[in-house]
């Protein structure tokens, strides 16, 4: 039996449906991230794991008791807030000292715990300071160790990184990853950033209308998008339309017609007209010479910008349908908007959608 | 620094008709009725003096700041209640709460004054109920002493108090009180480890603000105390309408004006002080 199981939650706000028949379970240990927009349901499914949200339908079951309506006090779970929500009125080691406090541990019990999360989270010479002497990346981390302090079973963060700037939130990142494998708490995490979620996360739970829509390992999640919404929601995913002839088995893009791709399933995708596909930027190839085997067609450059590592173009096919794809800088020094691109793809690259969602 | 716009500049002059009224018909009468401290009925400090030396002035200072406490006190832990109350209701009750609360500043003092009077009064509303009830038999003293200046002034205080405190208690981040549930604290340990301490500089400024008001008050002790009860103000208000000892009066009002001069000085070097009073400047 799974550690925590969420069965048919649901949760309505008048006539919006924030929670619509969410089933999760999680391993002990696991580090799973709930990741969608805005409005998505996922910081609802996560309040009401702490106990500050009630369903209206459903149930949550941890480690075989059943806490759905239990008070968010007496779950021990760790919650980690947005905003830090630290007490201003105490110092560092009294916020981490509070839920000690709390459940009444001895005086030197407290210090020596207080001292080893000081250390876990690397603010030992901070001890006295009040939070908002701290900056937000020091203040995230108070919260962190004051919300492990006292053993939780369960770690909750809500987009706990989502007020830094990138490179402390790549660096915070990596320190959650570490306090993941170091404590073992079982880490759920909710965040709209897909990189965020990529970069730590044993399985992600895409959410959409309330709904999760998808979920699995981050690579599976990132080569297997089995809805157009997390295709899209994936950002800088390729969605192009094709058309199936099933009386002789071709699919027609990008102004020419190709025998079914590999991953073209006429049973799921569609049978017959037109269907959805999609193709990540990075493995459409420009002026690619060699193999037999890839789709070949013209695009004409409607705009290039530069992202840093690369170059990133916009591209418009024969057949009207828009393309990004990426080159290497010194590749994209002669190209110009209007210019015409011989572009390659593999077919076993391109994936399709099933047409109703 | 502050650099002159042509912008600020309209801001100013914009500004001196009302200065220049204030100046004129406010602070330069104040100032010349103050003078009469140390002129009437003659020149020295004669009427400070006397202020130590009076035993009827020892006797209205003491009722005054015995008053004034508990009033404080007594303002401040109701209100307290109340606001915190007001904070937790939801939306709809409170905005009728809320209502209940503002409702006595459409009131005029003196009517509220006499209200307090047939309630609290030997055969009021408030005796014959509890003698009726079987609960006393003699009627209780309620009033024209200390105890009915202290409920009217009381009634009077408290919605400033409550809408002082509640806006307080609507800046602290509820994510804060949610954090300490997270972490295990029963609402008990809430109140008084997260809720009291970051109450502080609003209690703070509230506690003040009551002080100065009790300090002044004139009408309510006036009524509710029928000269039992005397005060600084009413004891001024005698001596300058009544027995014209104009020399005493104004020293009295000018030494009170400094003490609470002084209290808000000593206030303002609190950082919560300094910046509910002035403004946003952070």
């Amino acid at each position: 039996m799974a550690f925590l199981d969420i069965r048919m939650l649901r949760k309505t706000y008048g006539s919006a449906v924030a929670l619509d028949g969410v089933d999760l379970t999680v391993q002990a240990g696991e580090f799973v991230t709930l990741l969608g927009p805005s409005g998505s349901g996922k910081t609802t499914l996560l309040m009401s794991i702490a106990g500050f949200t009630r369903p209206d339908e459903g149930g949550i079951v941890v480690d075989g008791h059943d806490v759905t309506f239990m008070d968010p006090e007496d779950r021990d779970f760790g919650l980690v807030f947005q905003g830090y929500a630290l007490f201003p009125h105490l110092s560092v080691a009294e916020n981490i000292a509070f839920p000690l406090k709390v459940r009444k541990w001895d005086k030197a019990r407290i210090a020596a715990k207080v001292e080893e999360m000081l250390r876990l989270v690397d603010l030992t010479d901070y001890a006295s300071r009040k939070p908002k002497q701290l900056s937000g990346g020091q203040q995230q981390r108070v919260a962190i160790a004051r919300a492990l302090a006292y053993g939780p079973r369960i770690l909750l963060l809500d987009e706990p990184l989502s007020a830094l700037d990138r490179n402390l939130r790549e660096s915070m990142q990596r320190e959650l990853k570490r306090l993941h494998q170091e404590t073992g708490v079982t880490f759920i995490f909710v965040t709209h950033d897909q990189e965020e979620a990529y970069a730590m996360s044993d399985r992600i739970a895409v959410f959409h209308a309330g709904r999760i829509v998808q979920i699995g390992a981050p690579r599976e999640i990132y080569a297997n998008p089995q809805s157009l919404f997390v295709a899209g929601f994936l950002g800088g995913n390729n969605i192009f339309k094709a058309r199936h002839a099933a009386a002789d088995g071709t699919l027609t893009f990008f102004g020419n017609a190709c025998s079914r791709p590999p991953r073209f399933n006429p049973a799921v995708h569609g049978k017959e007209g037109e269907v959805i596909g999609w193709v990540r930027p990075e493995d459409i190839a420009v002026g690619d010479p060699d193999a037999a085997a890839t789709i070949r067609f013209d695009a004409t450059v409607v705009d290039i910008s530069f992202v840093g590592s690369a170059e990133k173009l916009t591209v418009t096919t024969t057949d009207g349908q828009e393309l990004t794809l990426q080159v290497p800088m010194h590749f994209a020094v002669d190209i110009r908007p209007g210019a015409v691109l011989r572009c390659a793809v593999k077919p076993e690259a391109i994936g399709f959608l099933p047409p109703d969602i | 620094m502050i650099v002159v716009t042509n912008f600020r500049r309209w801001a100013i002059a914009l500004t001196v008709p009302a200065g220049a009224l204030a100046i004129c018909f406010y602070v330069l009468p104040i100032l010349q009725v103050l003078a009469l401290s140390v002129t009437e009925p003659s020149f020295g400090l004669g009427n400070y003096i006397a202020l130590f030396q009076n035993a009827a002035i020892g006797r209205v200072v003491r009722t005054t700041l015995v008053v004034s406490a508990m009033t404080t006190v007594l303002t401040i832990v109701f209100s307290y209640i109340v606001a915190f109350a007001l904070v937790q209701m939801r939306p709809g009750v409170r905005r009728f709460a809320m209502f209940l609360v503002m409702l006595p500043f459409w009131i005029s003092v003196l009517v509220r004054a006499f209200s307090w009077i047939t309630i609290l009064r030997r055969n009021g509303v408030l005796n014959s109920a509890l003698g009726e009830a079987g609960l006393i038999s003699e009627p209780l003293e309620l009033i024209y002493n200390q105890l009915g200046v202290i409920i009217g002034m009381v009634h009077y205080m408290m919605p400033f108090a409550i809408l002082l405190l509640y806006a307080n208690l609507t800046d602290i981040d509820g994510r804060i009180i949610q954090a300490a549930r997270s972490l295990g604290a029963r609402p008990f340990t809430i109140f008084w480890r997260v809720w009291l301490p970051l109450s502080m500089p609003g209690l703070a400024i509230t506690t003040l603000f009551i002080v100065i008001f009790s300090f002044g008050f004139l009408v309510t002790p006036a009524i509710l105390g029928a000269g039992r009860v005397l005060m600084i103000a009413e004891y001024i208000s005698v001596q300058i309408s009544g027995t014209l000892r104009w020399g005493v009066a104004t020293a009295l009002s000018t030494s009170m004006l400094l003490v609470v001069a002084g209290l808000v000085a000593l206030a303002m070097r609190h950082p919560a002080f300094r910046s509910a009073f002035g403004g946003s400047q952070k």
